[in-house]
């Protein structure tokens, strides 16, 4: 491919266009293709040459890429990135002069994809000489990638086979990746509304559905709704290609904190295949009780921790981590009027030092309140008085 | 041909900056405003030397008057250039209402408050209309910022027609948010970075005003480290993490540790520390024959007298028999948080605090 003459790569495209094949169309446009290395198709005026072999608004568009492959390689991201929006523009209008076909799906989700990957450049080139705010690019881009979800969506006329519907899931999923790197979550709310009201929803590729329900996920995490992130996420970790392990690391990596907070601890071993050690301690420490291994393990992978945005799951693991321990106090007392001051000593030998009776009690009362204690708290008395049955349900079967 | 590609190739991506009006007004207020509303018997008390008689109608003073908010509406021409107040009288104008009006006496503070609020919506609205940059820009909203936080406490107990607490929170929350993004900007594009000390106040006024969020805590943990190790910034997010775990008694601990400006915005969270705080009590110690100490409750939720905790305490139908709370978890009704209150240790520090040096140029930095 490195040596693709201009007049062959354009004639490719004549007739996959004349074919209406998508997807060799969808190769000839994208930037993971080795049309891509050939010295002759960079070029920065290419508009003529092209217009001579292909007709409107196919022109536009392979004009636009190629200027856009010769701004890549002269390291130019801004400017290849804004040809790249030209030629998702254009295509938007393409897609929504076809009436009742679909074919040309997979170019959208070519050009999309590049557009986001070039957006990601765009901006890092652009920090690095201080122009602009942070992620800029990527914002801009989420608006064109939103152009031609608008044209998909709106697509209801056409029968089940021909609708543009089928391209919606891949759209949202880049819009996810996008609205996740610049932080403004709560615009996910109405594109997942438009999935799940769509009657294709389980219908779409296996890998789109995995990539959403990671993102879905992710959000439910962040929403605080472990419930349903557990089964979202669990989803994508189970249907994740085998193969792509780096991808099932990811999933791990909110699946863990979120299961082990619905009171599922994963085994050292899966832990071990994947790669994510940092949690093996962290493991051990809730299931023990052991606050102060907790904190130190917190502390040592702090970094990232906050890296993967799960620091927050780890601080309210340490609420689980608070009814192991307070179990032990009451399974080595052998009694079910526990006197506040053994919790407390249990939290001070954790190095907990600034801890008092009354905080002692908050975290007492918090795990009454969400049931994870079955029992009430004399305050006259300085004693905890727990359940002669079932004192500590189990937290997999709490609701 | 259609040069689709060319054509644009100079636009959008690196367009210009857009151009905006440069101000040329050297008073507080535009000559023109101070003509009319002189004329118009407009003047606020305030923009008045103090014991002027009504009667004739007054003058307006050059010094006193102040440009009033007038919101942009449709129909409005564009200001004139002198209109408009350039970065160095917008400040000296807010330097102006938080010192040398604040502390008026012999006037009900809300008169006050409604003043300079409206005044310095006017500085914020010459602002934004001369796209002023960040450094000027932050220069008024860290004031501004300061300013309806103090308010926000110091009025909390008068009724809704004279204070707004809504409102003001609104107006705060904007600021605030308009600051922190221009912090973002600055961190990244030029050396002139504000002072640490401020930065991290706002941030942690931020983290204070959504107690236990899990977004604000997000964006705290991904600051810069000489940010996260500031000590402002430290308590209030070991504050905000207290309350994300629902640890109420911690919230209430580390609130006296605060800065006195923090502890006004802190103490305006109370109503729902509390609320929470009675909502898991009224589960953990239900019970029919035990009962919990009112003056505990009272110190530990930080209220000032136990008239304030019953109350409160029936706010949320509680059972309260004498000095007696008899929590029962049946009987907590969640309703909207009970009233915001006076606190006894926010009252006593704001006392030895002197004011406009706590708006202006509170001592941050450590």
């Amino acid at each position: 491919m490195a040596h693709l003459s201009l007049n062959h790569y354009l004639l490719q495209i004549e007739s996959a266009w004349r074919n209406k094949d998508g997807t060799t169309l969808s190769d000839y446009l994208s930037f993971r293709h080795g049309h891509v290395a050939s010295s002759k198709l960079k070029l920065e005026n290419p508009e003529s040459a092209v217009e001579r072999v292909l007709e409107p608004p196919l022109d536009e568009i392979v004009a636009a890429h190629l200027r856009s492959v010769w701004a890549v390689n002269n390291q130019d991201f801004v400017e290849a990135y804004r040809c790249q929006t030209l030629v998702v523009q254009s295509l938007t209008k393409l897609l929504q002069s076809q009436r009742d076909e679909n074919w040309s799906l997979p170019i959208m989700y070519t050009v999309c994809l590049d557009l986001r990957l070039m957006a990601l450049k765009a901006d890092r080139s652009l920090t690095a000489k201080g122009i602009g705010r942070p992620k800029e690019t990527l914002e801009k881009a989420a608006e064109c990638l939103m152009g031609c979800f608008r044209v998909c969506a709106a697509d209801n006329r056409s029968s089940e086979d021909c609708t543009k519907r089928w391209g919606m899931l891949a759209l949202v999923n880049q819009l996810f990746k996008v609205y996740f790197r610049i932080n403004k979550l709560h615009l996910c709310k109405p594109l997942i509304r438009a999935i799940d009201s769509s009657p294709f929803k389980d219908h779409f590729t296996l890998g789109q559905r995995v990539t959403y329900r990671f993102y879905v996920g992710r959000k439910a995490m962040f929403d605080s709704d472990y419930k349903a992130a557990e089964q979202f996420l669990s989803f994508a970790f189970e249907r994740c290609h085998k193969q792509c392990w780096r991808n099932k690391r990811l999933i791990l990596t909110y699946l863990v904190p979120v299961k082990m907070l619905l009171g599922y601890m994963p085994s050292e071993a899966v832990l071990e295949k994947y790669d994510l050690t940092q949690f093996v301690e962290v493991v051990a420490a809730v299931k023990q009780g052991n606050i102060l291994q907790l904190n130190k393990a917190i502390q040592l992978h702090e970094i990232f921790f906050i890296k993967c945005g799960i620091y927050l799951l780890l601080e309210k693991l340490k609420i689980i981590t608070f009814r192991n321990l307070f179990k032990k106090v009451h399974l080595l007392m052998k009694t079910h009027q526990i006197p506040i001051e053994a919790l407390l000593s249990a939290l001070k030998y954790n190095e907990l030092k600034d801890i008092d009776l009354d905080e002692t009690q908050c975290i007492v009362s918090n795990l009454i309140f969400e049931g994870k204690i079955k029992g009430y708290i004399s305050h006259q008395h300085k004693k905890l008085v727990v359940s002669k049955q079932n004192a500590f349900p189990g937290l997999t079967t709490l609701s | 041909m259609r040069e689709i590609v060319k054509v644009h190739s100079t636009s959008d991506m690196s367009s210009s900056p857009p151009t905006f009006i440069k101000g040329t007004c050297t008073d507080m207020c535009p000559v023109r405003e101070r003509k009319l509303r002189e004329k118009e018997g407009l003047l606020h008390l305030l923009e008045l030397p103090i014991g002027t008689p009504l009667h004739p109608a007054p003058e307006a003073h050059p010094y006193l008057t102040v440009k009033s908010f007038s919101r942009s509406a449709a129909g409005q021409h564009t200001p004139y250039q002198d209109d408009l107040r350039p970065p160095a009288i917008l400040y000296k104008t807010v330097c102006h209402l938080l010192t040398n009006i604040i502390e008026r006496q012999g006037m009900e503070w809300c008169i006050v408050y409604d003043f300079v609020f409206d005044r310095l919506r006017a500085v914020r609205q010459d602002l934004v209309i001369q796209g002023l940059g960040s450094v000027d820009s932050i220069m008024v909203l860290e004031p501004t910022v300061r300013f309806h936080s103090y308010a926000g406490y110091r009025l909390c107990a008068e009724p809704l027609s004279k204070f707004d607490p809504t409102i003001n929170r609104t107006h705060l929350l904007e600021c605030l948010k308009q600051l922190l993004v221009l912090y973002d900007e600055v961190q990244l594009g030029c050396h002139d970075t504000p002072g640490t000390g401020a930065r991290a106040e706002m941030e942690a006024l931020y983290l204070l005003l959504t107690l236990g969020y899990s977004e604000t805590l997000s964006r705290s943990l991904h600051l810069p480290r000489e940010l996260r190790e500031h000590h402002a910034l430290k308590t209030a997010f070991a504050m905000s993490l207290a309350m994300w775990c629902g640890n109420y008694i911690r919230a209430c601990a580390l609130l006296p540790q605060l800065s006195p400006l923090l502890m006004c915005i802190a103490a305006q969270q109370l109503p729902l520390i509390r609320r929470r705080a009675l909502q898991v009590m009224s589960c953990a110690y239900s019970s029919h024959n035990l009962t919990f100490p009112l003056s505990t409750l009272q110190t530990l939720l930080l209220y000032k007298t136990k008239g304030q905790v019953e109350s409160d305490c029936r706010h949320y139908s509680i059972l309260v028999k004498g000095n007696a709370i008899s929590f029962w978890k049946g009987a907590f009704q969640p309703d909207t948080h009970g009233p915001c209150l006076h606190v006894e240790c926010v009252d006593t520090v704001l006392q030895s605090c002197d004011l406009p040096k706590l708006l202006l140029h509170p001592a941050v930095d450590q």
